[in-house]
């Protein structure tokens, strides 16, 4: 099971899509845009990048964005950005949380 | 003066009934036709029936005279002699003056046309391109008029007479008098035409040179817009307006006019004359600027895809449903989506801030071409939509810094005036009955030129065979080639410079060096792209974003032409601004027209997106397309 697959099996997460920091589009589960979501994503990953790198954070591995009804999380590894839309944004630390042991499991 | 220096055998009642003269016969002039009321007087067309040609013969209105205390006849005479000194080929010419049994006239140059009043009431506006030319051509007479010692005092769009070819000539120096001699107890007199008449004049000032380019300035507003600077209600508010508002931007009635336009009514329109241009000249040469400005962009603006496009994938219809609409073009997309300007437009912002190799490499060469000693004739060539326009725009505007350089669009006859007509024109140099009298005259102004600035510039673009004015251009290049006064760049398709030879252009045996426009490639494209929406997006608005394959997309269907480039990227920005959206994706790239530009459509129909995308045909080209990018396929697996 790819890394995508793992993360969109996550039952509070609605979809997933890989994608790299220039945006490009690589896979998509469950998500019908997965282009603009990648172009979107790529975009604000460089951006976080670059904040991570003004304060100090060292090699950036997540950041999430929230709204009132949903939430984005982004994974990033090496220049892959794996971005999850996540229902209720409540869920947010606990799909981290299950990615992260996941992940671990898998590495 | 009194009344009774009326002529003793005039015998005029003073409410004669001057519209009932047609047939009489005045000297040598039979009145055919009443054309026009003056304040003072009437105007007939009338056949000189020596010479056998049209003239205008105005008569004077006995009452108005009167009121003004002046002696009918010599005010006539006055105003005939006031203008017979302007020897200019952009005032109406006058014939003679005379005066027949109870009537005084003048008989003038009949122009054939309307004044600029109809045309602007016909059509609302005018173009740009076109109002500025006009703009041009009074500022020329004017400037006569003024070196005469003659002040106007009522330049309006009716006096603005508009004849074949879009000849435009000043007409109507009737309000002049109070600058003439006879009339200079007058001077005081406010006179002119309320929506143009200057701060100055209504405080009871003199009118001048620069109340004559006040009024040429609203005037020149009113051709854009349709409308005058203040149209008030009354007389009292457009009064005040003139004295205390601040004057009004054209480009807040006309959104798409460029800052130019804009600067050279600002200035023009100033409340005190030093603000304004110091002469008729000066406007003259700001004017010329602007047209400069106005060059038109070859496949701007809806210009047929005529070239081949080899290799290129099938469209997907046009007759998708309506999506929705954009409220009023470019500016209503361009503020949509935050851009301090209209995107991808020729009109470059600020100063070229984003260029795009190697069409920078390429003006570069051109601009060392005109600078140096070399030959004084290059071909730049490259399709239509190459970039060929851009490169040669941006050199005028590089090499109008420090010299005189023109450029003109001869694709196409503008109003059947020939090429060398418009280069006169764009010169500032008045037309002569024939055509070598022309190129004497247009030599002698390079001439004047090159010692001063340097090498003046002539980019004719859109030269191609055959052309309605090749004998034009024959006569341009072969006025380059042997008076080495002036640079000519012919640009067009390749092959245009062989084709003119052929066509019977002398080359006198010079070899044309050739720049030809390479086009750009997938990253080129992308660059290009990238740059011209991080300089004309606004710093506070939010970024746009866009896909790789929408990149590639818009690099494939370009074919690298600059042009169509534009044209693509504008329609997808047009397309995300009536989504809402700020994302541009591969289905913005893959519908957006590159034949028309969608945002000069009122309102256009702009296609929706589908609910799955992409089908597997455009899959198949996005695939060869991350081939050719060394990417990965697009994810035909995907769990949409």
């Amino acid at each position: 099971m790819s890394d995508l697959a793992l993360i969109a099996g996550l039952p509070e997460v609605r979809s997933a899509v890989l994608g790299d920091l220039a945006g490009g589009f690589y896979d998509a589960i469950k998500e019908p845009d997965g282009e603009t979501v990648a172009a979107v994503m790529g975009f604000l990953a460089t951006a976080v990048l670059q904040a991570g790198e003004h304060l100090g954070l060292g090699a950036l591995r997540r950041a999430a964005v929230s709204g009132p009804t949903r939430a984005h999380l982004l994974v990033l590894h090496g220049t892959s950005v794996m971005t999850a839309c996540v229902e209720p944004p409540a869920s947010l630390a606990s799909v981290e949380k299950a990615l992260d042991a996941a992940l671990t499991g898998r590495r | 003066m009194p009344r009774s220096s009326r002529p003793p055998d005039s015998g005029a009642p003073e409410n004669a009934d001057l519209t009932r003269l047609v047939g009489v016969k005045l000297g040598n002039y039979r009145l055919e036709r009443l054309i026009g009321r003056g304040r003072m007087g009437i105007v007939y067309l009338a056949k000189d029936e020596a010479l056998l040609r049209p003239t205008a013969i105005k008569i004077l209105s006995w009452s108005v005279a009167e009121a003004a205390g002046q002696d009918p006849m010599q005010w006539f005479l006055a105003e005939a002699r006031l203008v017979a000194r302007i020897n200019h080929p952009r005032v109406v010419q006058i014939y003679g003056a005379a005066r027949h049994g109870d009537h005084c006239y003048i008989a003038m140059e009949y122009v054939v046309g309307s004044s600029a009043e109809t045309l602007v009431a016909k059509s609302g506006r005018l173009a740009p391109d076109v109002a500025t030319d006009m703009l041009l051509q009074a500022a020329s007479a004017l400037d006569a008029a003024h070196r005469s010692g003659v002040v106007h005092r009522d330049v309006k769009p009716a006096n603005l007479l508009v004849g074949a070819g879009g000849v435009t000539k000043l007409g109507d120096f009737g309000m002049a008098l109070g600058s003439a001699e006879v009339g200079a107890g007058n001077a005081h007199v406010r006179v002119g035409t309320p929506y143009y008449t200057a701060p100055e004049i209504w405080r009871g000032g003199a009118a001048s040179p620069a109340s004559d380019i006040y009024s040429l300035g609203a005037t020149y507003f009113q051709l854009l817009t349709g409308r005058p600077p203040y149209p008030g209600q009354d007389v009292a508010a457009v009064e005040q307006a003139h004295l205390r508002a601040p004057v009004p931007d054209p480009r807040e009635i006309v959104p798409d006019l460029p800052a130019s336009c804009a600067a050279l009514i600002a200035r023009a329109l100033a409340k005190t004359p030093r603000e304004r241009h110091a002469s008729a000249q000066i406007l003259l040469w700001e004017g010329r600027r602007v047209l400069q400005d106005l060059m038109p962009a070859a496949g701007a603006a809806g210009a047929p895809a005529t070239e081949a496009r080899a290799g290129r994938s099938a469209r997907p219809p046009r007759s998708t449903p309506p999506h929705t609409a954009l409220a009023s073009g470019p500016a209503a997309y361009a503020q949509a989506l935050g851009f301090r300007a209209r995107p991808f437009s020729l009109a470059i912002p600020g100063e070229a801030e984003r260029q795009v190799e190697p069409l920078a490499t390429l003006l570069r060469r051109l601009l060392e071409w005109a600078r140096g000693d070399g030959g004084n004739v290059l071909a730049l060539t490259g399709t239509r939509d190459s970039g060929r326009t851009a490169v040669a725009r941006q050199a005028v505007g590089e090499l109008a810094r420090d010299r005189l350089a023109l450029g003109l669009d001869v694709t196409v006859e503008r109003a059947g005036r020939s090429v060398l007509q418009r280069v006169c024109r764009a010169a500032g140099v008045a037309e002569e009955p024939s055509e070598e009298a022309s190129v004497d005259a247009l030599l002698a102004r390079f001439a004047e030129e090159r010692p001063r600035r340097g090498t003046p510039l002539l980019v004719l673009d859109g030269v191609t065979v055959p052309h309605p004015s090749t004998a034009a251009l024959a006569r341009v290049v072969a006025a380059a080639l042997w008076s080495r006064s002036f640079k000519l760049v012919l640009a067009g398709p390749a092959g245009s410079v062989d084709a003119l030879g052929r066509a019977g252009v002398d080359f006198q045996g010079e070899a044309v060096p050739e720049l030809p426009v390479p086009p750009l490639d997938r990253v080129q494209v992308a660059a290009h792209v990238r740059g011209w929406i991080e300089a004309t997006l606004a710093p506070d608005a939010p970024p746009v974003i866009y896909s790789p394959d929408a990149l590639l997309l818009l690099a494939l269907r370009s074919e690298g032409a600059l042009e169509r480039v534009n044209c693509i990227a504008e329609n997808m920005l047009v397309l995300a601004a009536a989504g809402g959206a700020r994302a541009l994706s591969s289905w913005h790239a893959w519908t957006a027209s590159d034949g028309e530009r969608w945002s000069h459509a009122s309102p256009p129909e702009l296609p929706r997106r589908p609910e799955r995308w992409p089908p597997p045909e455009v899959i198949d080209v996005i695939d060869a397309c991350r081939r050719g990018a060394g990417l990965p396929p697009w994810p035909r697996g995907t769990d949409g």
